[in-house]
C-alpha cells in the first residue's frame, strides 16, 4: 500500500499533467483561432485586389475607330509589301494582330523606321501573319489579308493596332473589322469582306505560319533582315528601341 | 521538422520569390524582351491588363510582398510570425488569381509568374506550418525558444 507521501506526489503529477494538457489544448485553440483570423483577414484583402483587378484597364470598344495616321500616306503598298520594291534592304516582319508586343512595335519602332528608311526607299517591308494566339488572329489576319488585296494591308494593320483590344475576348467582330475598315482611307469594306472570306486569305495565314516555322521562331513579333533579293536573318531585338533596328539596317545600307 | 528549419525554407523561398519578382519588375522598367520558353506566353501576360494593379505594376506588387515577408521572418516575436503567414496568405490568393487569368482570360502562360505562384504557395505552407508549430508564447517580448531566420 502506498504511503500518504506517494499518494500526494502522484496527484500532484496527475494535477501537473493535466495543467500541462489543459494549456496544450489551449495553446492549439489560440493557435487555430489566430489562423483563423488571418485567413478571413487575409480572404477580405484578396477579394478586394481581385475587385480592383477585374474593374481596371479595359479599352471600352467604341462604334467608330481611331483612324490610320498619315504615317503611310504616299507610301507604295503591294500586297502585303510595304514601300519600294527596289529599296536595298528587306525586313520580313512576323506578327500576330492580336499580339500586344506587335502593337507596340508598331507605335514605338515602326513610324521611325518607315519616315527614315521606307518613305526615303531605302528599306521595304513584308508582313508574314501569325495567329496562333486564338481565334480572333484567324479573323483578324484573314481581314488584313483582304486589305492587302486592294494594296492597303499596312494601312489596315495600323488602324488594327491602334484599337487592338483584350487578346481572345471575341472582340474581332464582323462590326469591329467593319469600323477599322471604314477608319482606314480607301479600303472598300464590303470588298474587304469577300476577300477575307476567301481561301486566298487562309492560305496567306497558312504561308505565314510556314514561314514563321521554317525558321524556327518562337514569338511575334520576329524580324528577318538583308540586303533585298539575298539571304534574309533572323534580327535579335531584345528592347523596343529604334537602335535595335538601326543598327543592322545601317549595316546593310552600308554594305 | 523543427520551427529553426522552416525558418530557413522560408528565407529561402522568399529571397527566390525576390528574385523572379525582381527579374520581371526589371523587364518592366526596362522595356525588355523577357525570357520566355513558351512562345510568346511571358510578354502576353506581361503587355495584358491585368499585368497592372490600380496603376502599379503586379510584378512591384510581388516584389514588395517577398520584401516584406522576408523582412517579417526576422521579426522574432509571435506578431512576427502571424504577419508573415498573414501576407503569405495574401499573396497565395492573389496568386491564384493571377494563375486563373492566365488559364482563363489572357490565354498564355508565363512562367516566371507560374514560378512565383509555385514559390508563394510553398511559402504558406511553411509559414503557417511554422505558426502552429510555434512553441507557446506568454509575452510578445518574450518569446519562448524561438530562433532566428539564419
Amino acid at each position: 500500500m502506498a504511503s500518504r507521501e506517494e499518494r500526494k506526489r502522484a496527484a500532484r503529477e496527475a494535477r501537473i499533467e493535466t495543467e500541462r494538457r489543459d494549456a496544450a489544448a489551449a495553446q492549439r485553440r489560440r493557435r487555430l483561432t489566430q489562423l483563423g483570423g488571418i485567413v478571413l483577414g487575409a480572404a477580405a484583402i484578396v477579394a478586394i485586389l481581385i475587385a480592383v483587378s477585374s474593374g481596371g484597364g479595359s479599352k471600352p470598344q467604341t462604334s467608330s475607330a481611331q483612324s490610320a495616321s498619315t504615317l503611310l500616306t504616299g507610301i507604295p503598298q503591294k500586297g502585303l509589301t510595304l514601300g519600294n520594291a527596289k529599296a536595298p534592304v528587306t525586313i520580313v516582319e512576323f506578327n500576330d494582330m492580336q499580339c500586344p508586343i506587335c502593337r507596340d512595335y508598331q507605335s514605338a519602332v515602326f513610324p521611325e523606321l518607315v519616315q527614315r528608311y521606307v518613305r526615303t526607299g531605302k528599306v521595304r517591308m513584308e508582313m508574314r501573319l501569325q495567329s496562333f494566339i486564338g481565334p480572333d488572329s484567324v479573323t483578324a489576319g484573314r481581314a488584313v489579308a483582304g486589305a492587302a488585296k486592294q494594296n492597303l494591308a499596312w494601312t489596315f494593320a495600323e488602324a488594327f493596332y491602334a484599337n487592338q483590344g483584350q487578346e481572345n475576348s471575341g472582340y474581332v467582330t464582323p462590326d469591329f473589322v467593319k469600323s477599322i475598315a471604314t477608319a482606314t482611307p480607301g479600303l472598300n469594306h464590303s470588298k474587304l469582306v469577300t476577300d477575307a472570306s476567301s481561301p486566298a486569305a487562309a492560305q496567306t495565314l497558312t504561308e505565314g505560319k510556314s514561314a514563321f516555322a521554317a525558321r524556327s521562331l518562337t514569338g511575334t513579333p520576329s524580324f528577318l533582315i538583308g540586303r533585298t533579293g539575298g539571304q534574309l536573318s533572323v534580327l535579335n531585338w531584345s528592347a523596343l528601341k529604334a537602335s535595335q533596328f538601326t543598327g543592322p539596317i545601317n549595316s546593310l545600307l552600308a554594305e | 521538422m523543427t520551427e529553426r528549419r522552416l525558418s530557413r525554407a522560408a528565407l529561402l523561398l522568399a529571397a527566390i520569390g525576390i528574385g523572379i519578382a525582381g527579374y520581371l519588375v526589371y523587364v518592366h522598367y526596362t522595356d525588355t524582351k523577357v525570357l520566355c520558353s513558351i512562345s510568346h506566353g511571358c510578354e502576353t501576360v506581361q503587355k495584358s491588363k491585368y499585368a497592372k494593379l490600380a496603376g502599379v505594376p503586379v510584378a512591384l506588387l510581388g516584389l514588395i510582398g517577398y520584401v516584406a515577408i522576408l523582412v517579417s521572418l526576422f521579426v522574432r516575436t509571435e506578431t512576427g510570425r502571424l504577419a508573415s503567414a498573414a501576407m503569405a496568405l495574401v499573396g497565395l490568393g492573389f496568386s491564384g488569381w493571377l494563375t486563373y487569368l492566365e488559364a482563363a482570360r489572357i490565354h498564355a502562360w508565363c512562367q516566371w509568374c507560374v514560378g512565383s505562384a509555385i514559390v508563394m504557395t510553398l511559402l504558406t505552407i511553411v509559414l503557417v506550418w511554422r505558426l502552429l508549430l510555434a512553441a507557446p508564447v506568454h509575452s510578445d517580448k518574450a518569446p519562448v525558444a524561438d530562433v532566428a531566420p539564419g
